[in-house]
């Protein structure tokens, strides 16, 4: 097992290099100069102009003058030394207190969201699944596929405009750590956590009916039956399980496209995670931010993937002893 | 010796997309106590559905048991509730399924897969039951059987999990056993093995044994009495030594002249049942074998024949010509 995490791990090198050409690339061919940016701004606020040679002054400060492949290699670097790339050329925090104070935000609200949705996908699942096509399984799928459907910024938005409207009340808008204000942690975190579950676990519901209903067809199923096992016994002991494998891997697949949502939500709830910090850099053309903090979504991705592989041969003796 | 189990016009039926499958069309027979039963016939004749139909686990939907009694000791098993049969699957009556490979769970242990069926129908503790599937496990012939306990299914060898789950159905000491193709998908030395171990435990425990099988020298060797059986009905039974010296059935007939034989001298290619079984959901209204019988007249063709004897015997034939037809010509023809 040690050696399959550790090779797993070792897989994960070339993946990040990949990345981080890539996040590193795009961020150079984008419109816009930051130099320019930052003097714009002071010059508004401050009510002045700027000169030329104040912009080649700062290019050459913020080290944009020099080769790319020099750029890359700094910026690389830093990341393995525990800098990750520095500081921010807006507020000049370092980036590793950037990460350290946003990360576990976007981590909270991805658990909540998947424990949401796994303590309510997988029951209505396995009840779909024995109640295939009668009308308990066609309102479980009616949900599922409109939880689908819908865009969740949509359905934030909807939400927002309720609440303000039908009942006079909206989340706080600021954020407060678990440990320090639980409550009003809760009050604000609930919502998208909540939105962004409708969504997966409308996924995992489906993927949980359609894997139950392969496994109840399978031998062994038969064979519990033919035991004499009462149907929670076949259901709790033969079957779930067996379901468990293709849920874990498919259900950790998707957590990709959870991270997607959670970064619009964090924008729209004022939640200070990684999508919100993502978000503001870029649109101030911080890019010492968006590339390290992308990396950091890359790793986390990473990380997940790790996490499912290794759930997974939890649930299947097959891969734990091969 | 008292009857076991008495089949009484047993019939299930599935629902197709072509229409109403009769899988089980009337089938009737009894089994003594300790007996082996053979109930032979090709792919899709019914005969796992009828095995199936008798411990009320045919799939609904699609399938359907619509009729017929089932008596076993003196119980009607299709009357009595799912509760009430629960108890008696696994218990009274256990089943050894085709597919090794399949039939166990995968993530579960070989132990607990064995510990349940004794906790659940003999109220075993925990400690109990361990002790209980080591002793399975050593009578089946599985070495070391302590320390395997803790194995999963893909740690053995096809052979040693159907010799699991032959450790599994005789558990509870069941009445009787149903082996629906149980050494099929095995080797050939294996399944000789398999089938002495079935047949040897059997008779220490006075199980009653339906070996259900395509394969008729395990029938041969093995059952006392063999049903034959076509497109969902017993065209044909007797004791073993009567259905392979002189079948009275044509399809008996063609499926014996279609097995190699090591005491007939074989220069020819062998013989074979022309045709293809029927489509069940859409039968002629005569003897269904009629496509295929090289005997057919307009009889035949208009009307299904009992399953019957002209001379009164216990062996017994769906086929109006049958008391024509001799002993078996062992010598082949030219195909």
């Amino acid at each position: 097992m040690q050696k399959y995490i550790a090779r797993r791990v070792l897989l994960f090198i070339p993946t990040l290099l990949l990345a981080s050409v890539l996040i590193f690339g795009i961020l150079r061919v984008l419109p816009g100069d930051v130099a320019l940016a930052i003097l714009g701004q002071e010059a508004v606020e401050g009510g002045g102009g700027y000169t030329e040679t104040q912009i080649r002054e700062l290019r050459e400060e913020l080290g944009l003058n020099d080769p790319l492949p020099i750029q890359y290699a700094k910026w690389a670097w830093s990341m393995v030394n525990g800098e990750f790339g520095g500081e921010s050329i807006r507020s000049t925090e370092p980036l590793s207190s950037i990460i350290a104070r946003r990360l576990p935000v976007t981590l909270q609200l991805t658990v909540y969201t998947v424990l949401l949705s796994i303590i309510v996908a997988v029951p209505l699942g396995v009840f779909s699944a024995l109640y295939q096509d009668k009308w308990p399984d066609y309102v479980l799928r009616m949900g599922a596929i409109l939880g689908q459907s819908m865009p969740n910024f949509w359905i934030a938005l909807l939400l927002l405009l309720f609440m303000v409207t039908q009942i006079g009340w909206s989340p706080p808008l600021g954020y407060s750590n678990i440990w320090v204000d639980p409550f009003h942690h809760l009050q604000i975190m609930i919502w998208p956590a909540l939105i962004l579950a409708w969504r997966f676990s409308a996924y995992m519901t489906r993927i949980t009916r359609s894997g139950m209903l392969e496994v109840l067809a399978q031998d062994y199923v038969r064979t519990a039956k033919a035991k004499g096992l009462g149907q929670q016994l076949v259901v709790r002991r033969h079957s779930l399980p067996n379901v468990l494998i293709p849920v874990i891997t498919l259900g950790g697949l998707e957590v990709s496209t959870l991270l997607g949502g959670t970064v619009i939500l964090e924008n729209l709830f004022g939640i200070p995670g990684l999508g919100q910090a993502i978000v503001e850099a870029a649109v101030g053309r911080d890019f010492p931010v968006v590339q390290s903090l992308a990396m950091m979504l890359v790793f986390f991705m990473l990380g997940l993937n790790l996490v499912v592989d290794i759930a997974y041969s939890y649930v299947d003796p097959r891969v734990r002893y091969s | 010796m008292g009857t076991l189990l008495e089949v009484r016009d047993l019939r299930t039926e599935f629902n197709s997309e072509g229409g109403i499958v009769k899988a089980v069309d009337g089938v009737s027979y009894d089994l003594q106590e300790g007996e082996t039963l053979g109930l032979v016939g090709e792919s899709g004749c019914g005969k796992s559905v009828s095995a199936l139909s008798l411990l009320r686990l045919i799939p609904n939907p699609p399938g359907r048991i619509v009729g017929g009694e089932v008596i076993f000791e003196g119980q009607d098993l299709m009357k009595l509730t799912e509760r009430q049969m629960r108890s008696i699957r696994g218990n009274k009556i256990a089943m050894i399924f085709q597919e090794p490979m399949t039939s166990l769970n995968p993530v579960l242990t070989i132990g607990r897969q064995l510990t349940e069926t004794v906790e659940l129908h003999m109220g075993y503790s925990p400690e109990a039951a361990v002790r209980r599937s080591v002793e399975l496990l050593e009578m089946v012939g599985i070495p070391d059987a302590r320390s395997r306990l803790s194995n999963y299914p893909h740690q053995f060898s096809g052979g040693m999990r159907q010799r699991v789950m032959i450790a599994i159905a005789l558990s509870c000491t069941p009445r009787l056993l149903l082996a629906d193709e149980a050494t099929t998908a095995l080797d050939v030395t294996i399944q000789a093995q398999i089938l002495e171990l079935i047949k040897n435990l059997s008779t220490e425990l006075g199980t009653a044994v339906i070996i259900i099988t395509h394969n008729l020298g395990v029938v041969a060797r093995y059952a006392d009495r063999v049903n034959v059986m076509y497109a969902g009905k017993i065209i044909e039974r007797g004791t073993a030594d009567e259905i392979y010296e002189t079948p009275k059935h044509p399809y008996t007939r063609g499926l014996l002249g279609s097995v190699p034989r090591l005491d007939v001298d074989r220069e020819d290619r062998l013989a074979s049942i022309e045709g293809m079984p029927p489509d069940l959901d859409r039968l002629p209204p005569g003897c269904s074998f009629v496509p295929r019988c090289p005997h057919a007249d307009d009889h035949c063709r208009a009307e299904m024949p009992p399953l019957s004897s002209k001379d009164g015997t216990e062996h017994v034939y769906a086929c109006w010509k049958g008391h024509e037809f001799g002993p078996l010509e062992l010598v082949q023809t030219q195909a």
